[in-house]
Order: structure tokens, then C-alpha cells, then sequence
């Protein structure tokens, strides 16, 4: 016979206040197979672990019932106290009379039935529940972080300075990402590449820290500590061991200056040999193998001048794609986001004047390192513009675009308002046509007032259309802070497009298992309590691929997400958790539905055996192929049919 | 396709299939054929696995389908398939059937010749055990079949009457009836490279003309449709839990149906697993919140259960209905069910080994108005 003991909480009065504690203690006590009912004010304290504890000695229980909260709040507490106690952690059953009883109803007498009611399907069950064991995996201590952004390198950092080997891969042919065109940050004005920099230097130099650039992960194989990953190397057609980074072969290159410079958001000219920027890292050059004569047309005159040029005989191309693999325990996703095209708001006339900008094109005009080495300039005549007119908001928080709100483009634009009075002067008329100015950070709203006072003319509202004029631009804008239309004539117009997940992160996601929300970012496991975590053990999310947020918290977030990752990694065994699917070999059938419904490829089909088979460590307890099977050969431990059926049947 | 014909010598119909089954089978190309051939009793015809020509005495028009032939062939090929080729002479709703069951891994298709026949349709097994007419079944089919009457209508079992499709497919040869006159000459195509080189050597005819082949499969088609769709609207008012439970009132919970279910592969089906095993305490409570339970209990659940389970891949063969002792017309529900389950799925069981089961094919666009938009 079973011993069962019921603890029934009060949660201080969540539970107490809309349940008859007592009358469900007693009722409790007189279940078939309970030997005890206690209750406690807080049964999670320390006092009511200990009466857990000491009833299980002194009544010698073989299952536990705790009427609480949601397991989902305490379940792990629990199993780790009636484990202490000497019970089986699996032979646990939280009955969850909180969130799914008292603070769902008023009635206290009928609450107390149901409780009565919820409690009886968890003894119930708790009478069919199985002692379970966790196995172990052994943990590769490595890390692989997947883009090479200030997320990415801020995580590769912290992670390779805790002592793991962190492999870093980056499609770009460097890293940097955004950051690394931006001149100068919010709200403290630090020279961008300044504080960059050292970090990307630091990345190409630390022991610990093996740098794949211009190169993607291909596949994904294992679980949580035990990850196999393909790495796809693109050829840069540029032997990166011989390269001294000269520049030699982009000034020979035939196509210099002739195409656009992706790093310069189209500002700026380079050639099919080139870097991408002078502080690029790894310093090596790459032939765009899209552009480049020799590769498209195979033919570039007599001889391709690159390798003409190369003194150093770097020029190679006969390089192949290579696929590498690397064996890692925890991955983190660093993958960052993309910029609306504004085009899609197509009355602001992006695509029809070339003076109606996005704030990163600004920026690389502004960047003295940029095309104009920080001149600002009108893209249409090169000249000086007198009147320059920020749009914010172009595209975010539209029902029709995203509805979400960048988080960066109101500072963005209030630095660039601030830069450019540096830069032209007081003459030049600066207006900001703004819907709210979200200036939340620390130092963002005394930078806001300083803007503000640098006689920016602020209009509130969303400009109708932006007209493309002869000499200049017209803007419509009705201004709700003085109730009047205003026809604005400015040279140049500075939009604030939305930040969007990457184009392909579906596909990526894919790849990594994991899941998207409904705004097409990553989906952290929990927005408040697991930021940074998935819903894939062992891989972590962080930076702008999880949401939009500015660099402040980017960085925060990677050192999160490392510290997550180092956690794992600094395990030698992980412990597997019990609770998850496995084959009753004897009525299996093999027919693999189980094998394709699985989304984390947990299941295999045993040819020989012509059964399906579970890989506990990628089993995720989804229960998926629990529901495809038809018959009962796909169990979940302690989840069985006739465990739910007797559930069911005590509830009624 | 390559279309031949079998001549028939002095109208002998049955006679003349068999000359050609014991010319294949001594061909060496097949080493063994499945084939319908009456038991010596001549009360039922099933399925025998015939190796020696001499012993071969089939009868493919035999109206009677005792038990599923797809579900022989998954017997006889799931654990190792044979290493020479063996002919399995089957209808069009058998083909479709081990077509499901090879996408569910239950059956294998390595070596094995499938040989399609046309079905006029077929009897209920005790109609043909003890058929009232004093012709034997096959000839009273034959006779009426020649004379395009209705006569053997009345017999056919429900669900042939408005058979989803008579003509198989997915066969690698063809025995065709349909479009010639077969007293005198059956049509025999191939419709595979094995097909082909099987029939390469045998001393068949060439097919002079092919188009009234053609004009009568269509015919033979569209009234089946016809009929089908006429007992689809009839049928459409078996909804709700209450009629449901009024129309299995007399299931006993045998299994048998999904014992004749060809798609019914579970080895052990979870209906008669214990897991719907519970103490006393828990009848007498389901008993005390209405008042009252109807036992056995779970014959509704099995019913709805099954149905769940084997809908998407019902290729109504009907031989469910067939088996239930208590002559429960099955197909009523289970045909319309069929039909609206695999519409929402855009999905047609046995049509295509390559067509994924539904469970197993995911589609963001589905369902959308259970789900998220």
C-alpha cells in the first residue's frame, strides 16, 4: 500500500483567503492511499521544507502531494526537499490550487470544492507516479557564439576570460557589426570605433577565442553540452596566413571604386578586392566573389591585377568552400537585426530623392572615416545642406509596418541632431518630427534637454508625405503640440527606420530549433525570469535578435547570456531530467510518425529492430510524439495515459 | 505503358487469366503469386501464396474480399522483404491500402509485383458463402458484367456500389475488363519498367485499339463518383455526440473492425491495452455523475478513438463493416468522415507513396482559426 502525505499551502492569504485550508487538510487525509494532510502558511520557506521533511520521516511517506502554486513556480523546490526527506523527487505532484483555483474565484465555498476536486487528480496520480532516476552527459567545455556584433563580442569575451574556448563565427568578412559604423554612441558621445576597437582587437588576439569569419553555421547536431555544429568557410579567395592587409590588391583591382560599399550603407565606393573597413577584423582583405571579373566572367584582362599586385602571393583563386565542425556545450546567438528599408513607407519618398537618408547613412557621413571623411554633404549635389529634417519613428510603432518601437532611433537621432550642430553650425535649421521622444536610459533625458536646447525645431507628429521638390523637399507636417500644419523646405531629410529581425531569421531558426515571437525575434524562454535563455537547453540569446535595445543593453544582455553559458561549461556532467519520452519496444510498431513529429530529432527508427528509438539527452518532454503515436508505445514517464485517465477520473 | 491482350479461349474468362498466371509464374520471373482462389469447400475465395503452376486454380473475378490482401502483403514483407519477385494480384482499394502502409513503414514494396485488377465490385462474405443463385458468384457476375444488367447490383456489398475508384492504380500490370469485350480478350498493361519486362517475354497479343478502354474507365469512374457524392448528401446528418452515440448503440466492442482494418497497424491497438483498466471506485463515480453509464464502456470511445486514428489513411474497402457481427453500416460515417477529414488536409491516401501522411507534414497556414492568425 502507498503512502501518501498531502501538505496544502495558504500563500500567505493567496490561497487561504478563497479556500477553506482546513476543510480541504481534512478532506485531503481521508483520500484513498493518503496516510497525512498537514498545512503551512508558506510551505516553499525553510519551516515548511522542514515539515515536509519530518513528515515524510515520521509518517515514512513514498509520495508527496503539495497543494500550491504552479509547478511551474515551485516544482523543482519541492522535489529537491522531498528528496532530502527520502522520496523520490519524481514522486512529486504539485495539485496547483493558486492560479488555477483561489485566484481564479471569488466563491470561497465553491472554491473550496474544486480545490477539493484538484486535489484528489493529484493524489490520484501521485498513487501511479514512478520513481525515476536522472542520467548524466559529459560537458565540452567550449563555447560557440554565433555573431561576431558588440552582442557577440562582448559574450566571445567574457566567456574566453572565464577560461573556455569560444568559437566565433561571423558571415561578415569582419566583425564589428553595426557598431562598428556608427561614429560616436548615446547619450556620452564615446567615439564609436574608439571603444569598439579594442575589443575587436582583443577578440583576433586572445588564446582562447578561435575567430570564423565570412563563414555560417551550416547544421546543428546534439544537445546541451553536447553540441556538433557545421561550419560553412567562405572562400574570400584571399590566403588569410600570407595577407599583411597591405591594400595592394584593392587598389589594383579593375572594379575599384565601381561598387557599392555595403559598410558605407551604399555612401560609399570600394572595389571587388577589398576591406570592408580600415579597423576590419581579422585585417585581411576578401574578393567579392559575386562582382569580381575573374570569378563572375572568368576573365579579367590579360590577368587579374590583384594578384598581380599581391607581393605577398595571397591572392588565391582556387580557394574552395570548406565545411568545419566543432564540438561545443553551450551556443550563443548573437545574430543582431536588420534595418527597415523605408522604401516601404514610400510617401517619405526614399527611393525618389537621393537627399531623404536613413540615420546609418547619416552616420557613415558623419563618420570621419567615412566617404566623406565627415563631411555632411547632399548626396544629390555635394553641398552643404542648410536645413536638415529627422523623421522618427518610420515604420515603428505602425499597425501597417512593426508595431513595435525601436528603442534607439529617438536617442539616434537626437545624437546626430546634436553632432550636426558640431559639425555646421548654428546657421543650418534642424527639425525633428517625433511622435514621443522615448528618452529612458540613464543620462538619455538630461542628453534630450541639451538637444533641445540647441534651437532644434521639434515638431510633434508623423509627417504626411515628403515631397520631392526641385531644389529641395517639402514636408507636411501637422503639429499636435500647436494644433498647425506646417510645409517644412529642407535639403536633406534624415529618416528613423524600424529595427526588424534578420530576413532569413525564420530559416535560422529552423537550423537551431528555436522559436520565434510574434514580431519575428528570437523568443527568450521567459521575458522576465529567463531573458536570455531559449527554449532549447544550452543555447542562449542575445543583443538585437532578441529585440530591439540600444548598446547599453546589448552588452548587458551578452554578459548575461555568457554568464548563462559558463554555467553549463563549468560543469563536467550534466544531469539529464528524467521526465521525458521512451518506446514500449513491445508494441511499437515502427511506422516513424514519432521520428518526423519530433522537433528536436530526439527520435531515430532502429531498422533492425524496426523500433523507434528515444536519445535522451535531446529529448525535450515535449510530449509530441506522445500524441502522434496511436497506439501506447510512446510513453512519457510519469505522463501515461492511465496516469492523465486516472487524473481525469478523480476530477470528475 | 505498354498494352497487350490475353485471348480468350471459348469465353472461359477465369480460364484464361489462369493460363496467363501459370505463363508468369513459369516465366521464373516471379517465383510466387498472390492470388485470390476459391478454398476447396468453394465457400469463400481468399488469398493463397501460389508457387507451383500446377496447383494454381486463382479466381481473380471472384466477388468477395474476406480479408485485406494489403494487409497480407505488409504480413509478408515488413520484417524482410522477398529476395525475388513475387506478383500480387490485388483490387484498386488493396492497392491503396498497402500504398498507406508503406508510408507507414508496414509494408515494403521491394519485390513485390503489384498486379491490379478492375473490381466490378464485391459481395458481403456470407452472400457469396451461400449465394441464393444457382449459378456460381463469379459467373452470375460475369454473365451480368456481359450483359451491362443491373442484376448483380443488389448484392454487391454497399461500399462497392459507390467504390472511390474501381480502376487501380499505383499496379505495376493492369488486368483490364473494363473497355473490351473480355469473353473474348482481357486488357493487360503495364505501368512500370518491371511491369514491362515482366510482360516483355509472355506470348501475348498487341492491344489493336485503346481508345474504348479509356472512354469506359471513365464511364465506370464517373458513376461510381456519382453514386458516392448522392450518399454523401444523404449521409451528412450523422453529427453530433447523439447521433454518433444512437449509431454505434449496437457495437459490442469486439474489435473486429479494426482487426479487418487494413490501416489499423498497431501491434497491440491502445483500446485493448489496460490502459483503460480502472478500480471499481471509478465506475461507481462515473456512474454517480449522470446516474447512470452504459457498459462496456468504452465502446464509443474505441469507436471515435479508431476513427481518429485511421481516417486520414481510410481507403474505404468497407471491411470494417464487413466484419462487425452486429451489422453496423460503418461505412455511413466512416466514408463521410474520410471525405471531410482528408479535404481539410488536401490529402488522398494511396494515391502517391511520395504524398507524406498528414501527422507528419507540418504546415503554418492550417487550421487557422484553432490557432493564431
Amino acid at each position: 500500500m502507498r503512502r501518501i502525505g498531502v501538505f496544502v499551502c495558504h500563500c500567505g492569504i493567496n490561497i487561504a483567503q478563497t479556500v477553506d485550508i482546513e476543510a480541504l487538510s481534512e478532506y485531503a487525509s481521508h483520500l484513498n492511499g493518503v496516510v497525512v494532510a498537514k498545512h503551512y502558511k508558506y510551505m516553499c520557506s525553510d519551516v515548511g521544507a522542514t515539515l515536509i521533511k519530518d513528515t515524510i520521516k515520521e509518517f515514512k511517506l513514498d509520495g508527496v502531494v503539495i497543494a500550491s502554486c504552479s509547478p511551474r513556480m515551485h516544482e523543482q523546490t519541492f522535489r529537491r526537499v522531498a528528496n532530502d526527506g527520502g522520496v523520490n523527487p519524481y514522486r512529486v505532484e504539485i495539485s496547483n490550487i493558486r492560479e488555477q483555483c483561489s485566484w481564479a474565484h471569488s466563491n470561497k465555498e465553491q472554491a473550496t470544492e474544486k480545490a477539493k476536486y484538484l486535489v484528489r487528480s493529484a493524489v490520484s496520480k501521485a498513487l501511479s507516479l514512478e520513481p525515476l532516476k536522472t542520467s548524466t552527459l559529459k560537458v565540452i567545455p567550449e563555447a560557440l557564439v554565433i555573431g561576431g556584433g558588440i552582442a557577440g563580442i562582448q559574450t566571445a569575451l567574457d566567456l574566453a576570460n572565464d577560461g573556455f574556448k569560444v568559437h566565433l563565427v561571423e558571415r561578415e568578412p569582419s566583425i564589428g557589426g553595426h557598431m562598428a559604423q556608427l561614429d560616436k554612441t548615446f547619450p556620452t558621445l564615446d567615439c564609436s570605433s574608439c571603444i569598439l576597437t579594442p575589443k575587436m582587437m582583443e577578440v583576433a588576439n586572445h588564446k582562447n577565442i578561435e575567430l570564423l569569419s565570412y563563414s555560417e553555421v551550416a547544421s546543428l547536431e546534439g544537445s546541451i553540452g553536447n553540441y556538433t555544429v557545421k561550419i560553412r568557410k567562405k572562400p574570400r579567395y584571399v590566403d588569410v596566413d600570407k595577407c599583411t592587409g597591405c591594400g595592394d590588391c584593392a587598389s589594383a583591382c579593375r572594379l575599384k571604386d565601381r561598387l557599392i560599399s555595403e559598410f558605407n550603407q551604399g555612401m560609399g565606393k570600394r572595389g571587388a578586392a577589398y576591406m570592408p573597413f580600415p579597423q576590419a577584423v581579422p585585417l585581411k582583405y576578401v574578393i567579392d566573389d559575386k562582382k569580381c571579373l575573374f570569378l563572375t566572367k572568368g576573365k579579367c584582362g590579360d590577368e587579374p591585377l590583384c594578384k598581380k599586385a599581391c607581393a605577398a602571393g595571397a591572392v588565391n583563386f582556387d580557394q574552395k568552400e570548406e565545411i568545419v565542425e566543432r564540438k561545443v556545450g553551450a551556443i550563443i546567438v548573437a545574430t543582431g537585426y536588420d534595418i527597415m528599408d523605408p522604401t516601404a513607407v514610400y510617401e517619405y519618398g526614399y527611393d525618389q530623392s537621393p537627399d531623404v537618408i536613413t540615420t546609418l547613412e547619416l552616420e557613415r557621413l558623419i563618420s570621419s572615416s567615412g566617404p566623406t571623411k565627415g563631411e555632411i554633404l547632399r548626396p544629390s549635389n555635394q553641398q552643404k545642406p542648410k536645413s536638415v529634417t529627422f523623421i522618427l519613428c518610420v515604420g515603428s510603432r505602425d499597425e501597417t509596418q512593426c508595431t513595435w518601437c525601436c528603442r534607439i532611433g529617438c536617442m539616434t537621432a537626437l545624437k546626430q541632431v546634436y553632432l550636426l550642430r558640431e559639425k555646421l553650425g548654428d546657421d543650418v535649421e534642424i527639425n525633428v518630427c517625433y511622435n514621443d521622444v522615448r528618452s529612458f536610459g540613464k543620462g538619455y533625458e538630461e542628453f534630450y534637454r541639451k538637444v533641445r536646447g540647441l534651437h532644434t525645431n521639434m515638431f510633434r507628429g508623423q509627417p504626411s508625405e515628403v515631397r520631392t521638390m526641385k531644389e529641395n523637399l517639402k514636408i507636411d507636417i501637422f503639429d499636435t503640440m500647436t494644433n498647425k500644419l506646417f510645409e517644412i523646405q529642407t535639403d536633406l531629410v534624415v529618416l528613423v527606420p524600424a529595427m526588424m529581425p534578420r530576413v532569413d531569421a525564420i530559416e535560422f531558426a529552423r537550423l537551431l530549433h528555436l522559436t520565434l515571437s510574434g514580431d519575428g525575434f528570437f523568443l527568450e524562454a521567459h521575458p522576465k525570469l529567463r531573458p536570455v535563455d531559449t527554449f532549447v537547453n544550452g543555447i542562449f540569446i542575445a543583443g538585437c535578435c532578441q529585440a530591439p535595445k540600444d548598446i547599453q543593453d546589448t552588452v548587458a544582455q551578452a554578459s548575461a547570456a555568457a554568464s548563462r553559458a559558463a554555467t553549463i561549461l563549468s560543469q563536467e556532467e550534466l544531469e539529464i531530467d528524467p521526465l521525458i519520452a521512451m518506446v514500449d519496444e513491445d508494441v511499437c510498431t515502427g511506422c516513424g510518425i514519432c521520428v518526423e513529429v519530433c522537433p528536436y530529432e530526439a527520435r531515430t527508427l532502429n531498422e533492425r529492430k524496426r523500433i523507434a528509438e528515444v536519445n535522451d539527452a535531446l529529448c525535450a518532454g515535449c510530449g509530441g510524439c506522445i500524441a502522434a503515436c496511436p497506439s501506447n508505445a510512446s510513453i512519457h514517464k510519469n505522463f501515461t495515459k492511465k496516469q492523465l485517465l486516472n487524473m481525469v477520473d478523480d476530477i470528475m | 505503358m505498354t498494352q497487350k491482350v490475353i485471348k480468350v479461349k471459348d469465353n472461359d474468362v477465369i480460364g484464361s487469366t489462369n493460363e496467363f498466371f501459370r505463363q508468369l509464374l513459369s516465366s521464373g520471373k516471379i517465383q510466387a503469386l498472390l492470388v485470390p482462389q476459391n478454398t476447396p469447400s468453394k465457400k469463400v475465395a481468399f488469398p493463397v501464396l501460389i508457387s507451383d503452376p500446377k496447383k494454381l486454380h486463382a479466381d481473380i473475378i471472384a466477388p468477395i474480399l474476406p480479408a485485406s490482401t494489403a494487409a497480407m502483403v505488409s504480413k509478408m514483407t515488413k520484417v524482410q522483404p522477398p529476395a525475388k519477385p513475387i506478383g500480387v494480384v490485388m483490387r484498386s482499394c488493396q492497392i491503396r491500402a498497402l500504398i498507406e502502409l508503406v508510408k507507414l513503414n508496414q509494408a515494403n514494396l521491394i519485390n513485390i509485383v503489384i498486379i491490379g485488377v478492375d473490381c466490378p465490385g464485391t459481395f458481403p462474405l456470407n452472400t457469396y458463402a451461400e449465394f441464393p443463385e444457382k449459378k456460381t458468384p463469379t459467373h452470375f457476375l460475369l454473365e451480368a458484367w456481359v450483359k451491362k444488367s443491373d442484376d448483380a447490383e443488389k448484392y454487391f456489398r454497399s461500399v462497392c456500389r459507390m467504390c472511390k475508384d474501381p480502376i487501380p492504380t499505383n499496379a505495376d500490370i493492369i488486368l483490364g475488363f473494363y473497355g473490351t469485350d473480355f469473353e473474348k480478350e482481357i486488357i493487360v498493361e503495364a505501368h512500370s519498367d518491371v511491369g514491362k519486362e515482366i510482360l516483355k517475354d509472355l506470348p501475348l497479343e498487341d492491344e489493336k485499339e485503346g481508345k474504348s478502354r479509356e472512354k469506359a474507365v471513365k464511364e465506370i469512374r464517373d458513376e461510381k463518383t456519382k453514386k458516392r457524392a448522392l450518399f454523401l448528401k444523404e449521409k451528412e446528418g450523422i453529427k453530433g455526440i447523439d447521433k454518433v452515440a444512437e449509431f454505434f448503440d449496437k457495437c459490442v466492442n469486439c474489435h473486429n473492425c479494426r482487426q479487418a482494418c487494413p490501416i489499423c497497424y498497431c501491434k497491440e491497438c491502445l483500446f485493448d491495452s489496460s490502459v483503460f483498466d480502472a478500480e471499481a471506485y471509478k465506475f461507481l463515480r462515473r456512474a454517480e455523475v449522470k446516474g447512470l453509464f452504459k457498459m462496456p464502456n468504452d465502446a464509443l470511445l474505441f469507436q471515435l478513438g479508431r476513427m481518429n486514428h485511421m481516417i486520414l489513411s481510410c481507403v474505404e474497402c468497407g471491411l470494417c463493416e464487413q466484419a462487425c457481427p452486429n451489422n453496423i453500416p460503418l461505412m455511413e460515417v466512416f466514408i463521410p468522415a474520410a471525405e471531410n477529414a482528408q479535404k481539410e488536409f488536401d490529402y488522398h491516401p494511396g494515391k502517391d507513396r511520395t504524398e507524406k501522411v498528414p501527422m507528419i507534414v507540418y504546415r503554418e497556414d492550417e487550421f487557422l482559426e484553432v490557432g493564431e492568425k
